[in-house]
């Protein structure tokens, strides 16, 4: 089993502060509504109808972001995925893509595969910015360096643009977007995720806070063709407009207790070139349908509910352990509650077969998820996948093993109880628990067990 | 609740007496599985489910003063011991109830004439607040005891960090759990701290004692049963 660091007790307080305020003003929104559970009950079933009917509901919503001029392509995997995008930029013959915030190009680590054919990727979400400013991978779903304070950000703008040290949001922001805008009027490849893919008319549906997500996918620039490329896995397909509104309205409220992201967009395709009524947009637009795992999550029973996530992180934000180990300590790019039942699906790496065990199964993550996923569930099965597929060292099944013949022969049982008091002695015992007794002390076994007394006294 | 915490045991079967019950302790008893479940090693705890259903399967109703070995055979079972297509019907399931919830639900009590002249908090163990949703019945019983002063913790309800295995595999984060769970419970004033859940009680006790706090841990069924 890998660890799991603990932040120290300053980046917990800064972080906890941020996640706690997200919480509060989540729970002024949702109180604003009686039926807060109905809500939630019925983005559960959209959820749960879009992924029983998984590939009816992407091959009609292919047929209808085609019939709209969009290009819609299957991809297995991340090499796939990340090819494809390469091989556009090198058609287009451009160096530089300017990225909308979007976690399944990290999740195929799109950055370091473009880089390594010459093309440099700009996030211009700000946050996103920062953290790749910074070399760091996003902390958090929604909020990218929600672990720093101000006065970090402020350094880190400082020392890597070599612009006057602040610490005033609002002249950060500015000084991050005099280089954006530079990027924007001349990129003319633009990446984004997609928050829904709807089935019934063939739009994606992208949340964004700062309109730069907009940005990337009109390409304003002026000169040569244009072509927007969102990535998004397959199990954001939604049916109908109807669906993804109702969900929109969860989405938010849930992450940070917002009504709405400041900015929604639905993208119906390119450009329309006849009667040449709109001068702005990109001339392609391709949406890739990532697997890279995902059906392996569909054919499980257990697994599947995972997929309704629609990425609000109001998991993480409420879970204890993420507030105590933050995002980075996971070392997956999908962290926190619901990162850690997907982790496992996407990446069969030690690391990933750990996450499930991180946590202390309180299951303060399924009350809180807007789409009712029973987390904490699937973090058991995925611990039982992880010990069926021999994650669990042998010594430790061994144990297992042992421990279940001790309790299942009450004679042995009690010859244990009594070798731990008269043989074996609470220093020992310490010292076995050392994991445990190093932080906190390990309460003494009682003089005698319930088993003891109810024998002497099985009438009191 | 053997091996800890036996007077919480004994404190059940007197209350559950009085109230006019027939107690039993089936000696054989070890225990529900939940560890090996938990981690991962369902076979193991499938083998000691089965042999938890025969021994109990005869009686009307099994109570355990714990939180967690509930969750585990009325929430757990079914899938546990389901063979694949779909979870089994284990009806036991059904008749084994947590201490408090058995007391205010089943039975309709909820003053047991105790007296507790002490200002006490009460901890909401993870699995009876979120797997048996028991959170309303063991502050009714709190509220009915005379000179008992209940102080609401203030911290979410918030895991104290013990989650079984979680404990000890992942301590470092679990100890600063049960540090800020120690701390709002200070910020209380109580001199008890009151749980339905033999690991939390251990886990806080644990590190209310590393820090030299004065407040004490306490099992409810213990505080009831008049015996603390």
């Amino acid at each position: 089993m890998m660890p799991l660091p603990a932040l120290d007790s300053q980046r917990r307080a800064t972080l906890g502060r941020a996640l706690n305020l997200a919480l509060d003003k989540r729970r002024q929104s949702v109180a604003q509504f009686p039926d807060w559970e109905a809500m939630r009950q019925r983005a559960h079933d959209i959820r749960a109808g879009a992924v029983e009917r998984l590939d009816e509901y992407l091959d009609q919503f292919e047929r209808a972001a085609t019939a709209n001029g969009i290009r819609v392509v299957r991809v297995a995997t991340a090499e796939e995925a990340c090819r494809y995008v390469a091989a556009i930029a090198k058609r287009l013959g451009v160096t530089t893509a300017v990225k909308a915030k979007s976690m399944v190009t990290e999740e195929i680590h799109l950055n370091h595969a473009l880089e390594a054919e010459g093309i440099r990727a700009m996030e211009t979400d700000l946050g996103e910015y920062i953290a790749q400013l910074c070399g760091q991978p996003p902390f958090h779903l929604t909020a990218p360096i929600v672990h720093l304070s101000r006065d970090e950000v402020g350094r880190i703008l400082a020392d890597k643009l070599g612009v006057p040290f602040t610490n005033d949001p609002t002249r950060l922001t500015l000084i991050a977007r005099d280089v954006m805008r530079r990027e924007f009027l001349t990129a003319r490849l633009g990446i984004s995720g997609a928050n829904f893919c709807v089935a019934e008319s063939g739009s994606l549906m992208l949340v964004t806070n700062e309109g730069n997500g907009r940005m990337c996918t009109t390409l304003p620039a002026k000169d040569g063709p244009r072509v927007h490329v969102a990535i998004t896995g397959i199990e954001k397909v939604v049916p109908t407009l109807k669906d993804a509104a109702h969900l929109l309205r969860l989405l938010a409220r849930s992450g940070s207790g917002m009504r709405l992201t400041a900015y929604t967009t639905l993208i119906n395709g390119p450009r329309k070139r006849a009667g040449g009524d709109e001068s702005t947009g990109p001339d392609e637009v391709h949406v890739l349908l990532l697997d890279n795992g995902r059906r392996s999550m569909l054919r499980d029973p257990h697994l599947r509910e995972a997929l309704y996530c629609i990425r609000c992180g109001a998991c993480s934000n409420v879970c204890p352990v993420y507030h105590r180990a933050g995002g980075h300590a996971y070392q997956s790019v999908y962290n926190g509650p619901i990162g850690s039942v997907w982790s496992p699906a996407l990446w069969n790496t030690e690391r990933a077969a750990t996450l499930p065990f991180a946590s202390s199964l309180c299951g303060a993550c399924a009350d809180i998820c807007p789409v009712k996923i029973d987390i904490h569930h699937a973090l058991l099965w995925q611990r039982k996948l992880a010990a069926d597929r021999g994650r669990v060292p042998l010594w430790q099944r061994l144990a297992w093993r042992a421990w279940r013949i001790g309790m299942s022969w009450p004679a042995l049982y009690r010859f244990g109880s009594a070798a731990a008091r008269k043989l074996v002695g609470p220093a020992v015992l310490n010292r076995l628990a050392k994991p445990w007794t190093a932080t906190r002390d390990l309460p003494p076994l009682a003089a005698k067990t319930f088993r003891e007394l109810w024998k002497e006294h099985p009438a009191e | 609740m053997d091996q800890y915490f036996p007077q919480a045991g004994l404190a059940v079967a007197r209350i559950l007496k009085r109230l006019g019950h027939h107690v039993e302790y089936p000696a054989e008893q070890t225990c529900c599985g939940q560890p090996a479940f938990n981690a991962g090693l369902r076979a193991e705890a499938a083998a000691l489910a089965k042999r938890f259903v025969r021994i109990f399967d005869r009686f009307d109703a099994v109570v355990a003063p714990s939180g967690s070995c509930v969750a585990m055979v009325r929430n757990f079972y079914p899938e546990l011991l389901g063979d694949g297509r779909g979870p089994a019907r284990v009806p036991l399931a059904g008749r084994t109830f947590e201490f408090s919830e058995f007391l205010v639900d089943r039975l309709n009590v909820t003053d047991l004439g105790a007296a507790f002249n002490e200002r006490v908090t009460y901890h909401d163990s993870c699995h009876l607040l979120r797997e048996l949703r028991v959170q309303e019945q063991p502050r009714r019983l709190l509220r009915a005891v005379k000179g008992l002063e209940l102080v609401e913790l203030n911290d979410g309800p918030a895991c104290c960090g013990f989650g079984g295995v979680f404990s000890v595999k992942f301590p470092e984060v679990s100890t600063v759990m049960a540090e800020d769970k120690v701390a709002a419970i200070e910020r209380t004033g109580a001199r008890y701290v009151v749980a339905g859940d033999g690991g939390c009680l251990m886990h806080i006790g644990g590190m209310l004692t590393r820090r030299g706090s004065k407040v004490r841990p306490l099992h409810l069924a213990e505080l009831l049963g008049g015996v603390a």
